[in-house]
């Protein structure tokens, strides 16, 4: 749960008793659950809470007027045609949105220049961006993958310049760029995405299994990317 | 020319020297060089040269963590109550949580905190995580006390980190313990 209070934002995660009549605080180190049908959940702690919510400045995480554009991407992983009603337009319709920018009155799209960059960029910005962007606690770091509607084709490009052929502050086995163009397995960002041990997992919680479908999505993207390879 | 030299040696010798013992530090860069004397960070983080009367620390590599060029060999495997090895520079340390190097705490932009903010290294501190939301610290880093220092010194700390000489030196990443490498868990690309 996110609280605003008079000293700014407070964190806490609850856990339901075994009833499910109610739920007790967790610890604020969090805690590890079993679950009925087999294995365990893990329930982040304060720490955890802030590791993503405050990778930004405002730390509600809610959508982005990309996520909430009706000109919908076909080509995103796990896209539902079922939330194609959800949509800025409709929430202007009904009352539920005010003051729309310029800018996103044409439905945003990111301006990428194929069908799985957009996806693949897509999928960075709602997954990624949260922490990695340009604003955050990890600016310094360099790596951008937050859209900005406003911006267009300046931010795919700020993307793309931050990503491709940069090499990695944190190499992973054999992969020392953040993105080698042509060449997924030599990709810090593909290997993190896939792995899933607590020292090199991207994103580092939250996650227990990788995305199969975005790692596939991943993987075209950076095939397409070899004519960018530097000689 | 003489004296100008003769001020640049001074400053950059009073810039190592330490408060004089019994007199509270005055500065946040005094303070922080206080707190990184006291907290044992050169222990494990300043790589050792061999001198007179035994190993000492290496000033030339002042907290820059476990050399990239030294080799190390396998871990010894630990029986009985044993649990943890450590390397002669104590720079590299093996236990149930595989085998970990000292980082290096430079202000080098490429392989030390040179890219860090206050932020990230307060939150590091704080939650034990890699600039507060990335991987697990790992031992024998003892974060959780650290930690409890104040805002005010762990900021200090920073602020006297900001100030040595930057040493460019990429510290190897950790190897985890059993099966579950980045190697094991990579996704097999075109499969």
């Amino acid at each position: 749960m996110l609280e605003r209070t008079r000293e700014g934002w407070r964190f806490a995660a609850y856990v339901w008793t075994e009833d499910g009549t109610d739920a007790v605080l967790a610890p604020p180190a969090g805690v590890s659950v079993a679950i009925p049908s087999g294995g365990r959940w893990g329930i982040p702690g304060t720490a955890d809470c802030r590791a993503c919510h405050e990778g930004q400045p405002n730390p509600v995480l809610g959508f982005t007027a990309l996520q909430l554009s009706s000109d919908r991407d076909p080509g995103a992983p796990h896209a539902r045609a079922a939330h194609a009603e959800v949509h800025l337009e409709d929430l202007l319709d009904r009352g539920l949105l005010r003051g729309l920018p310029t800018s996103l009155r044409r439905p945003p799209r990111i301006a990428a220049s194929s069908a799985d960059e957009r996806a693949a960029l897509g999928y960075l910005h709602v997954n990624c961006g949260v922490c990695h962007n340009r604003e955050g606690p990890l600016a310094g770091i360099g790596l951008d993958l937050l859209q900005s509607v406003a911006e267009g084709p300046a931010s795919v490009e700020r993307t793309r310049s931050s990503a491709l052929a940069v090499p990695a502050l944190r190499p992973v086995g054999g992969a020392e760029m953040r993105v080698e163009p042509g060449q997924p397995e030599h990709s810090v960002l593909f290997r993190r995405m896939g792995a899933r041990d607590a020292l090199d997992q991207m994103p580092p919680l939250g996650t227990e299994k990788p995305d199969r479908d975005a790692l596939a999505l991943l993987e075209r993207w950076i095939h397409s990317l070899a004519d960018r390879r530097t000689p | 020319m003489t004296q100008k030299k003769t001020l640049l040696v001074a400053l950059s010798m009073s810039s190592l020297a330490l408060a004089a013992p019994g007199t509270t530090p005055t500065s946040p860069v005094k303070r922080g060089e206080y707190l990184v004397m006291f907290g044992a960070c050169h222990d494990c983080h300043t790589p050792k040269k061999m001198g007179p009367k035994g190993p000492e620390l290496d000033t030339e590599r002042l907290l820059s963590g476990h050399p990239e060029q030294m080799p190390v060999a396998p871990a010894p495997v630990l029986q009985g109550p044993w649990m943890a090895a450590t390397v002669g520079t104590m720079t590299a340390w093996s236990g149930p949580w595989g085998i970990s190097y000292t980082a290096n705490l430079t202000p080098d932009r490429e392989t030390g905190l040179g890219a860090w903010t206050e932020q990230n290294f307060v939150d590091t501190m704080r939650t034990g995580r890699h600039m507060g939301r990335g991987r697990p610290i790992l031992p024998p880093m003892p974060w959780e006390m650290i930690g409890k220092l104040t805002d005010q010194d762990l900021k200090a700390v920073f602020a006297y980190l900001r100030t040595i000489p930057a040493v460019k030196n990429r510290v190897p990443q950790p190897t985890p313990p059993a099966t579950t490498t980045a190697d094991a868990a990579a996704p097999k690309p075109g499969k």
